[in-house]
C-alpha cells in the first residue's frame, strides 16, 4: 500500500515477472478523479522507474460498473513486452475498488486489499495471456467488506447466499466478465421471480441465464451445459476449459466442498465425482487454471481443490438456433429417453451415466454450506439437450430416498426464450421408478394452425376475439382476424408473413387492413398449455398502434394440425 | 267546459318543473339497453336455425348517440355455429361464443351501429342443437367516455309478433306515471279549493 500527496493520485504496479519484481509508477495527473478513470479515452502516461516518461500509456477501461457500491476499473497495457519483459501482446490488469474503503486488486489469483483513500490506491501483480477481465464476488464467510447480498436468503430456503450461493456467485461472476453487469443479490431476486431454482435452493443453469438475458440484455443468452470430469480422462475437461478460456468464456466448474477438509489440495468431489461447491475459472498460468472462488478460501487455483473438478459451463450471447431443454429434479437420478430410443442420465440396470442424445448433459450438484461445511442433504439431478426432436420423449424418475418428487421441464425456443414450464410430481423411495412422457411437433408445410377464442386484453369488462387459420411454416397463407370491441379495432390480416413453432410457443406476423384501412403490420404470440395469446400491431409508418400481452384464451382455443 | 284556476296552472308548471328536474338526473344516468330477438326454425335432425334482430331499446331522448355495435352471443361450450349477418356488420365465432360487430361506427347513412330506438335484422346463426334462448353482451357508444363503451347484459327472446318497436325503459315508465300521478294530485287539491279561473 503506498501514500501519496493528495495533489497526486499515483498508482504502483508490482509486475512479477519471472521473479524480477519491477516497481512502476504511473503519473495519473492531478485532476483525475476516481470516475474519471472511468473513462474509455482516458489514457494516462507512464512513469518508468528511473523517473522517466515511458513512451507507453495506460488506459484504463472501466466499462463494467455494477453498482453505485462496487466499482470495476480496469487497466490496458499495450505494448508493454519489449520494455518489462513481459509477454508480446496486449496485457489487461483488472481491479476492483470498493469505493471509500477498499481496494481490492486479484492477479494471477493473488488478491489483495488495501485502503483506499479517495485519490490513491495500490495494484499489485499481472495477468497471464489467458487471463480474463473480470470481477470477484465474496458470497460471504470471513472476508472483510462483504456486500450486503450475502445475507439475502435464496429463495424460499433457510439459507443465505453467503452459505449456499456460490452458483449464483459464481455466475455473476461469469456475466460480468462479459460485461453484463449484476451482482449475485440482484441475480437471486430475478432468479426467486422467474422460480429458477429447485425446491431445495438449486440453481438451474440455462433457465437461470436465459432470465437474465430477457431482464437485462437486448438478446437472449445461453448457458453452454457441460459436465466433463478431470477425473475422466476421455472428457478432456482441461481441453475444453483452456479452449473456453482462449475464446474469452470464463469457465464455472464444480468442485469438492470448500470447508469440510482443512488445507489446499485436499478438497475433492464426492465419490461419485459430484461437486458441492462451484468456482470461476478465468485463466491459465503454468498449466494451473486460475479461478474466482466465491467462499472465503482464499483459493486462487484449482490446485486448491486438488485439480479435482467437473465442468459446468459458460454463458455468452450465441446466434442460431437456441432451442434446447432442461430438466431438473432432487433427490432423484433421471433417464431421458428420445423419440428414437437415445439415452441419457442415470441408467439404472448398469448403474452407469449416460450420454446418448446429441450434445446432452447428465450433471449432478449439491449445495454444501461453505461457511459451516454441512453438506447437502439432497442432490440435485439435470438433464439438458439442445435441439429437440420432434416426437415423444420419456422421463424415467430413479427414486433414492423415500419422499415426493417434483420433476420440472422447461423448454427453451429458437431464440433463447423460455417457454412454458411442465411439472411432474409424486411419490418415490429408493430405486422407485416413476416414467412420464412430453412431447414436442415438428411443423412442416402441411402444419395448419387454426381456432378462435376470446381474451380480456386490458379489463374483465372487454372482450377481444380471434380466429386464425394459418396453413404451411415456410410459405404461411391464411387468414388472422382479431376484434377489440373497446377500441373498435378490427383487424383483417392481408398476409402472413411468418410462422414459427418452438415447443410450446407459436408466433406469427403479418399485413392487415385496421378498420378497412390497410398498411398495419401485426405480430401474434400464441402459448399453448395454459393458452394465452398476445398482439402487436403497429401503423403503416411502424409506431405502436396496439399491444395486447399475453392473456388467457378462453372459447375455442388455438389448435395445430401436424398431419 | 272545464275551467281551471290560475293557482292550478301555477301548481300544474311547479309540478311539471319538478318533474322535468327529476328527469335531468335520470338521463345522465340512463343505462343503454338492448333485445336480441329470434324466430327459431328446425332445418332437420337436431340442427335449428334463429334468424335474429338486434335492437337497441336506449331511449332516444336519453341516450342519444348511445348506439349499439357489439353484441357476444354466448351457448354451449361444446357447440359451433355457422353466423351470417348483415351488410355493415362482421363477426368471429367459435365453440361457444360468436361476436357480432358493426365494422363502421355511426348510424346509417354514415354508419352502421344501431342507434337508440332502431333495430337491424338479418343476423342468422345455426347450431347443430337447439339453443333457445341465449345470454348476450352489448357494447354500446358511450358519448361522455369514448375509451370506455357502455355495457349490457341480456337473454335472447323469442320474437313477438310485432318485433322492432322500442320498448320505454322502465326508469322513463316510472317517471311519466309519476307525473300523472302529480297532476292528477295538484289538479284534485286545486278543485278542492273552488278556485277558479275568470
Amino acid at each position: 500500500m503506498t501514500s501519496l500527496s493528495v495533489a497526486r493520485v499515483s498508482l504502483r504496479i508490482l509486475l512479477c515477472l519471472s521473479s524480477i519484481v519491477t516497481t512502476l509508477a504511473i503519473d495519473i495527473h492531478p485532476a483525475a478523479a476516481l470516475n474519471s478513470l472511468c473513462n474509455d479515452s482516458a489514457t494516462y502516461p507512464l512513469v518508468l522507474p528511473d523517473g522517466t516518461l515511458s513512451t507507453e500509456t495506460i488506459t484504463f477501461r472501466c466499462d463494467t460498473v455494477t453498482n453505485p457500491r462496487l466499482l470495476v476499473g480496469a487497466l490496458a497495457f499495450d505494448n508493454l513486452s519489449t520494455t518489462y519483459s513481459t509477454p508480446a501482446g496486449s496485457k489487461t490488469l483488472f481491479l476492483s475498488l470498493d469505493v471509500g474503503v477498499t481496494v481490492t486488486a486479484e492477479f494471477n489469483g493473488e488478491r489483495r486489499e488495501s485502503q483506499f483513500s479517495g485519490q490513491d490506491y495500490t495494484v499489485l501483480g499481472t495477468f497471464s495471456e489467458t487471463d480474463l477481465v473480470g470481477v470477484p464476488l465474496r458470497q460471504g464467510g470471513a472476508l472483510p467488506g462483504v456486500d450486503p447480498w450475502s445475507q439475502e436468503f435464496i429463495d424460499g430456503m433457510d439459507f443465505t447466499i453467503g452459505r449456499r450461493g456460490c452458483a449464483i456467485t459464481a455466475l455473476a461472476m461469469a456475466l460480468n466478465y462479459l460485461g453484463l453487469n449484476t451482482d449475485p443479490g440482484t441475480l437471486n431476486r430475478f432468479f426467486t421471480l422467474a422460480d429458477d431454482y429447485d425446491d431445495h435452493g438449486g440453481l438451474f443453469f440455462v433457465a437461470a441465464v436465459e432470465t437474465f438475458g430477457a431482464i437485462e440484455h437486448d438478446s437472449a443468452l445461453q448457458f453452454h451445459r457441460t459436465s466433463l470430469s478431470s477425473r475422466i480422462p476421455e472428457d478432456h475437461a482441461a481441453a475444453y476449459v483452456r479452449a473456453r478460456l482462449q475464446e474469452g468464456f470464463p469457465v464455472i466448474v464444480g468442485v469438492g466442498p470448500p470447508g469440510t477438509i482443512a488445507g489446499p489440495g485436499s478438497k475433492r468431489l464426492d465419490a461419485n465425482g459430484v461437486p458441492g461447491h462451484y468456482v470461476l475459472v478465468v485463466g491459465e498460468s503454468a498449466g494451473t487454471f486460475l479461478i474466482q472462488d466465491p467462499a472465503a478460501t482464499g483459493a486462487t487455483t484449482l490446485e486448491f481443490y486438488g485439480n479435482d473438478y467437473v465442468t459446468r459451463g459458460y454463458v455468452s450471447d450465441p446466434p442460431g438456433d437456441l432451442s434446447s431443454v432442461e430438466l431438473g429434479i432432487t433427490g432423484a437420478q433421471l433417464l431421458v429417453v428420445d423419440p428414437v430410443g437415445r439415452r441419457t442420465g442415470f441408467d439404472p440396470v448398469t448403474s452407469r451415466i449416460l450420454q446418448e442424445i446429441p450434445g446432452s448433459v447428465y450433471a449432478r450438484d449439491m449445495l454444501d454450506d461453505d461457511e459451516t461445511g454441512e453438506a447437502d442433504s439432497r442432490i440435485h439431478s439435470t438433464v439438458w439437450f439442445p435441439k429437440q426432436q420432434a416426437g415423444q420423449y420419456q422421463v424415467n424418475v430413479i427414486g433414492e430416498q423415500a419422499g415426493t418428487f417434483m420433476l420440472l421441464v422447461m423448454p427453451f425456443a429458437s431464440d433463447g426464450r423460455a417457454q412454458p414450464r411442465h411439472t411432474a410430481t409424486g411419490a418415490m423411495n429408493a430405486g422407485s421408478v416413476s416414467s412420464f412422457h412430453f412431447e414436442f411437433v415438428a411443423p412442416s408445410e402441411s402444419t395448419r394452425l387454426f381456432g378462435s377464442g376470446y381474451t380480456f386484453p386490458e379489463t374483465a369488462t372487454y372482450r377481444a376475439t380471434f380466429a386464425i387459420d394459418i396453413l404451411g411454416v415456410n410459405s404461411p397463407s391464411g387468414s388472422f382476424q382479431y376484434f377489440y370491441g373497446r377500441k373498435r379495432l378490427n383487424l383483417l390480416s392481408t398476409g402472413i408473413t411468418n410462422l414459427s413453432f418452438a415447443s410450446d410457443q407459436i408466433t406469427f406476423d403479418g399485413t392487415a387492413s385496421v378498420n378497412a384501412v390497410e398498411g398495419y403490420t401485426f405480430n401474434v404470440i400464441v402459448q399453448r398449455n395454459p393458452d394465452t395469446i398476445g398482439i402487436q400491431i403497429r401503423k403503416p409508418d411502424g409506431t405502436p398502434l396496439f399491444l395486447s400481452d399475453p392473456s388467457p384464451i378462453s372459447g375455442a382455443g388455438v389448435s395445430v394440425d401436424a398431419q | 267546459m272545464r275551467r281551471f284556476s290560475v293557482r292550478s296552472y301555477r301548481r300544474l308548471n311547479l309540478a311539471l318543473a319538478v318533474i322535468f328536474s327529476l328527469a335531468a338526473p335520470a338521463s345522465a344516468i340512463a343505462i343503454p339497453t338492448a333485445m336480441v330477438t329470434y324466430i327459431e326454425t328446425s332445418i332437420g335432425g337436431a340442427a335449428y336455425q334463429y334468424d335474429y334482430t338486434l335492437i337497441n331499446t336506449s331511449s332516444p331522448a336519453l341516450n342519444l348517440d348511445v348506439n349499439l355495435y357489439d353484441v357476444f352471443v354466448s351457448f354451449d361450450a361444446a357447440q359451433s355455429v355457422n353466423a351470417t349477418v348483415p351488410v355493415g356488420w362482421n363477426e368471429i365465432h367459435g365453440t361457444g361464443f360468436v361476436e357480432l360487430f358493426s365494422t363502421s361506427s355511426g348510424i346509417p347513412p354514415t354508419g352502421n351501429d344501431i342507434g337508440p330506438g332502431l333495430a337491424l335484422a338479418g343476423f342468422q346463426l345455426s347450431f347443430a342443437y337447439r339453443a333457445g334462448a341465449l345470454a348476450f353482451d352489448a357494447l354500446f357508444t358511450n358519448p361522455s367516455d369514448v375509451d370506455n363503451p357502455l355495457t349490457f347484459a341480456g337473454v335472447t327472446e323469442v320474437q313477438s309478433p310485432s318485433p322492432g318497436g322500442p320498448v320505454p325503459e322502465p326508469n322513463t315508465v316510472l317517471l311519466i306515471a309519476s307525473a300523472v300521478l302529480c297532476c292528477g294530485a295538484i289538479y284534485v287539491k286545486g278543485k278542492r279549493r273552488g278556485q277558479t279561473l275568470r
